[in-house]
């Protein structure tokens, strides 16, 4: 390591603890400041830079009148609001960018009424890891500066950390030992969780410039399921494939199949088949029977290898997936949704087995892959090469793993539609691959 | 939320009244707040607020270079703010006839326009939004605050805005004693703040007023601040910072003096026992006789009657204060409308205005009057320059004849041996004084090395001298008419002290004018085009003065300009996009009708609502036969109706595929 990176790293840790300071500071600020104590305070920076010389203008009696009015605020706002409870009620799921309400009763234990008071909702701690700072990427949209400050960026990830906004609501007259329920409106950015850890209660003093801020703990999480499209109904020309073991076990791995029947025991019959109890009963070795089952299985394959500067896409593919999760019908097939994150994983979803729902909250977790090459993902899916009538592969690039991976099962027999959701055309893609634009994806959709 | 009614309007009155203009108070109040009671309101567009943004800062930026133009930077921004609302009026107006005053930011900041088109946004949630009503209100009563009318009118209305602000809207929503209480306290405290603020201020001008206010041309009468230590290059200014106007075939004076000293503490020059005092104005109250003693000596009576020359010169001094540059001899200051004027022994006048531009007529007379004695510390020579000057004296055999003897091989020996430079080297002699090196080493410097080293040589040899400093009078401007003072002209020079009279002696080589002119960058001629428009424009204190005819048809032409710019290029736009949009209409010209009238012939009838790529995989389910090249023209077909940047020619190009597929079609 040279000098000058470990100087890049110390100043870059110095940007970070003063993002992480700036952002506490805005929250507290947020909280104990109302718009018109900040309009105030704008005006008094305003007048202070015009007045500077008292003698040329009289902006200096503008400034000196703002600044003893937040003066005689900030003495009334300092006691804050007490005895207060809350009590959350929120959905367990929500969808990306569709708001919902959060139900909050606060109760008033104190002796004296709550009035001319906000709520605001705080969520669990959204500051994002050094490593994370150091490991996002830099916004090319900002400018050298900001890109170098990195402040944007780390309200950025705060912000995708705490993947949700919420408004401030105004509280009606709150008496001594009583309660009321404000609904919260709240709107979450993108999949995956909000864990919000408590509420501000937020008491305006009398000028209404700023505000005493009391916390109240009352702690929820909400599952946010991926956005999802309208998407066509894709036809798959796969047939019914034998499904070892049968519907219950197609996801399981193992010598597992239907049970149809007891028999008789025949000659060359696997004495793990052998029904115990029927051979006490009647004193003869009895078998139990099996039926194969056929049915459609597809595999929707999730490609997790993000490209650099492919987040926007990946979580586009996400919503793709999800949409497809569904829409596809799992009432007389199956479907394998797959994809990597440290390592292989794949779910059955259909036929009594996971609904789309419990797909949805798999995908609303799924995270970029930290396995070392899309070959995983390859293996992952030629393993359940046999059992699948056809597949749907989502893909974030074409290159040639990717392509080698796609021309293996169209080798093999196995219909597929392949998506590259990518912001570039690909280069050197086949007429049957389909791209979608992250940009415009209901547009890619409807043109499948 | 909305300001509460009348407000806005009620501002602008008072924003009138101070400024003295209530008809541009009136007309602002009839706009934005007259235009709330109209009976219907606009949708207004974000992109349309912002072109109407854009005019606003068209019309800021043209009043920003007005201003910059006829009253310097500093009165430009003051200037500024001022007039704000006049330039915002659009924006004002157009908020008031939408529904809510809620203003997007990105409407009036580019950065966030431009943030959220990077993050493909359209919704605006990225930018915050402003209450415009109140931000208005705040504008104009900080530009009314400009208008510096002295009296309790300012804060009272400040307070009479702020409560009406507070009780028209939600918050507090119920006034209690609480809030009188609490408002009261502020209104008081903010009274004696103010006052506090402007007593502690005006103490602190009068106290370090004769320290810090003299800057004015860069000069302070009792210390010249010489560069004789530093190294490296010299920064040249070539900023005009005066003109001197003479009358038709008279030449000015070389050399415009504009302070002088008589003490070298190195390497700075110092004014001992030299206080300003003030000179007192005759009864007009624009001319000032300096023939009151200076160095506590009258001028003989003959001063006024010797044959005496006059000239004009104007001044520019950001700071409203500035030592005058006058020529020797100067006994009369006319035309001079300073609210104060002082004067040192030493001949330095400083004097302080209302604006920045200082003009004054000078009178001089061209013969020398009985000045100044010459006292002791006008021989002081410093001991540690000494042996340095010693050895200079003897190689220009300078240490014996009569004094103008002395200062002639002084002169001869300074010309034939020392170069002009700006670049100042570092020497071979560490230790010695810059002077030292100057003289023994390296024999190059700029007129700050020529004067001390003549004045501390001149006294060496036993002839009382000073250092001054001025201006060279050396370059004539034909468009202007005047002599032009650059800040590079700044020159120091050395008062000798011969035949009775002080007279000035510079021994600067003469090309030393043409090498500062070299480091004038390439868009000086740009930069004095520049100065001489805000100079003609500009105010000239005591001067009526009319503005150029041609200024504000050039500043129609302008704007005409600008706007009939704009709206070819928004009309393009649209017609462009009717063009698009005639070109991917779906009736009349689809050129896939007739492939589509062809399947459904052949039995291949394509659903409502279905879309060509389904239908095409229906077909090729179906009747394999028919599917044969549906693929790609329907490709083609997407293409042009979807792909904005398609080329017109992609409608020729699907018309000629469908061709050859009916073609082949009818072939089968």
């Amino acid at each position: 390591m040279t000098p000058a990176s470990v100087n890049a790293g110390l100043v870059q840790r110095f940007f970070y603890q003063g993002a992480g300071l700036a952002l506490r500071l805005n929250r507290r600020l947020e909280a104990r400041s109302t718009a018109a104590g900040r309009g105030l305070a704008a005006l008094a920076m305003i007048a202070a830079a015009v007045g500077i010389d008292t003698s040329l203008t009289l902006a200096y009696q503008l400034f000196c009148l703002a600044i003893a009015a937040l003066a005689v605020a900030y003495l009334s706002s300092l006691r804050d609001p007490k005895a207060l409870e809350a009590r959350l009620a929120a959905p367990r799921q929500a969808s990306a960018g569709l708001a919902f309400d959060c139900s909050v009763t606060l109760s008033n234990r104190g002796a004296g009424p709550l009035r001319d008071a906000d709520l605001r909702l705080e969520f669990a701690d959204s500051r994002p890891s050094l490593a994370e700072f150091l490991g996002s990427a830099k916004h090319e949209a900002r400018n050298r500066y900001d890109r170098w400050l990195g402040y944007y960026r780390y309200m950025e990830l705060a912000l995708r950390k705490r993947n949700a906004r919420a408004a401030e609501v105004a509280l009606a007259d709150l008496a001594p030992r009583s309660s009321l329920t404000v609904r919260v409106p709240v709107t979450p950015l993108g999949r995956g969780v909000i864990r919000i850890a408590g509420a501000t209660v937020m008491r305006r003093e009398p000028l209404g410039l700023l505000r005493a801020a009391a916390r109240v703990d009352c702690a929820a999480k909400v599952i946010v399921l991926p956005r999802r499209y309208r998407v066509p109904r894709v036809a798959f020309d796969g047939s019914r494939r034998y499904q070892h073991g049968g519907v219950a076990l197609a996801a399981r791995v193992g010598e597992s199949e239907e049970f149809v029947a007891l028999r008789e025991y025949r000659a060359g019959d696997a004495l793990h088949r052998m029904h115990w109890p029927s051979c006490a009963r009647l004193g003869k070795p009895v078998i139990k029977e099996f039926q194969d089952e056929y049915f459609a299985r597809h595999a929707l394959v999730l490609d997790t290898f993000v490209p650099a500067g492919g987040e926007r896409a990946f979580e586009e593919a996400v919503s793709i997936a999800a949409s497809f999760a569904c829409t596809l019908d799992t009432q007389e097939s199956l479907l394998d949704l797959l994809f990597v994150e440290a390592r292989a994983h794949g779910f059955t979803a259909g036929r009594g087995l996971l609904g789309a729902q419990q797909l949805l909250e798999l995908l609303a977790a799924v995270q970029p892959a930290s396995a070392a090459s899309f070959g995983v993902l390859g293996d992952a899916v030629l393993e359940q090469r046999a059992a699948l009538s056809s597949g749907l592969l989502v893909l974030l690039a074409w290159d040639e793993a990717r392509r080698s991976l796609v021309e293996r099962l169209a080798a093999s027999g196995l219909p597929i539609v392949a998506l590259v959701v990518s912001s570039g055309q690909p280069e050197h893609a086949p007429a049957w691959l389909r791209h979608i634009d992250p940009e415009r994806v209901e547009e890619g959709l409807a043109r499948l | 939320m909305r300001t509460p009614r009348l407000i806005i309007g009620a501002a602008a009155l008072f924003w009138g009244w101070q400024i003295g203009l209530p008809a541009a108070g009136l007309a602002v109040a009839l706009l934005a707040e007259g235009a709330r009671y109209l009976p219907w309101r606009i949708a207004a567009t974000r992109e349309q607020l912002q072109r109407i943004a854009d005019f606003c800062t068209v019309l800021l930026a043209l009043a920003l270079a007005w201003l910059f133009a006829t009253r310097g930077a500093a009165g430009a921004v003051l200037g500024a703010f001022q007039w704000l609302p006049l330039a915002l009026l659009p924006l004002a107006t157009a908020c008031a006839l939408t529904r809510s005053d809620a203003l997007d930011l990105s409407v009036l900041f580019l950065f966030m326009r431009r943030r959220l088109r990077a993050a493909g946004r359209q919704d605006g949630k990225l930018a915050g939004t402003l209450h415009f009503g109140y931000a208005y209100v705040a504008l104009l009563l900080i530009g009314a605050s400009i208008a510096n009318r002295h009296g309790p009118w300012l804060y009272l209305g400040a307070i009479g805005f702020a409560l009406w602000a507070s009780l028209g809207t939600a918050w507090p929503r119920r006034p209690r004693g609480a809030f009188w209480l609490a408002f009261g306290c502020a209104a008081l405290l903010g009274y004696a703040a103010s006052l506090g603020l402007h007593t502690l201020q005006s103490w602190l001008t009068e106290a370090v007023a004769d320290w810090f206010v003299a800057g004015g041309l860069r000069s302070d009468p009792y210390r010249s601040r010489s560069s004789l230590g530093t190294l490296g290059r010299l920064k040249a200014h070539g900023r005009i910072i005066g003109r001197v106007f003479v009358r038709q075939g008279e030449r000015a004076p070389e050399l415009l003096m504009t302070a002088s000293y008589d003490r070298y503490q190195s390497p700075d020059w110092i004014a001992r026992d030299a206080p300003l005092a003030p000179v007192a104005a005759a009864l007009d109250g624009r001319t000032w006789p300096l023939a009151a003693p200076l160095d506590g000596r009258t001028r003989p009576p003959g001063v006024m009657t010797t044959p005496s020359r006059e000239l004009r010169v104007v001044l520019e001094s950001p700071e409203h204060a500035a030592l005058l540059a006058l020529p020797r001899n100067s006994f009369e200051l006319r035309g001079l409308l300073a609210e104060e004027v002082k004067a040192n022994r030493l001949g330095a006048l400083r004097a302080r205005m209302a604006a920045p531009r200082i003009p004054y007529t000078v009178r001089y007379s061209i013969r020398p009057p009985g000045e100044a004695k010459p006292r002791a510390a006008d021989l002081d020579v410093p001991i540690e320059e000494v042996a340095a000057l010693d050895e200079v004296l003897a190689q220009a055999n300078a240490d014996r004849g009569s004094p103008p003897e002395r200062l002639r091989a002084i002169e001869r020996y300074l010309a034939a041996n020392y170069r002009y430079t700006l670049y100042r080297a570092a020497g071979n002699t560490p230790g010695a004084t810059p002077l030292a090196r100057f003289l023994l080493d390296t024999r190059a410097g700029h007129c700050e090395f020529f004067a001390t080293a003549t004045v501390l040589l001149a006294r060496r040899a036993g002839i009382p001298a000073r250092y001054a400093t001025g201006f060279s009078v050396r370059e004539w401007s034909d468009r202007e008419g005047a002599y032009l003072l650059r800040a590079r002209h700044a020159h120091a020079w050395t008062e000798v002290w011969t035949n009775g009279a002080w007279t000035d002696l510079d021994t600067t080589p003469a090309d030393w004018s043409s090498v500062e002119a070299d480091a004038d960058g390439s868009l000086r001629a740009f930069e004095d085009l520049w100065q001489w428009f805000a100079y003609t424009l500009g105010e000239h204190p005591g001067e009526p003065r009319e503005l150029p005819w041609w200024l504000f048809p050039a500043a129609l032409v302008v704007a005409v300009l600008y706007f009939a710019a704009r709206l070819f290029f928004s009309r393009r736009e649209r017609f462009g996009a009717r063009r698009v949009a005639r070109r991917s209409a779906p009736e009349g010209g689809n050129p896939l009708r007739a492939v589509e009238q062809e399947l459904a012939r052949a039995g291949q009838l394509r659903l409502p609502g279905e879309s060509l790529n389904s239908f095409a995989a229906r077909v090729a389910r179906s009747a394999p036969g028919l599917a044969q090249g549906l693929d790609d023209l329907f490709a083609l077909r997407y293409r042009q109706r979807f792909d904005p940047d398609a080329s017109p020619a992609l409608g020729e190009e699907l018309a000629r595929a469908a061709e050859r597929w009916l073609a082949a079609r009818r072939a089968a």
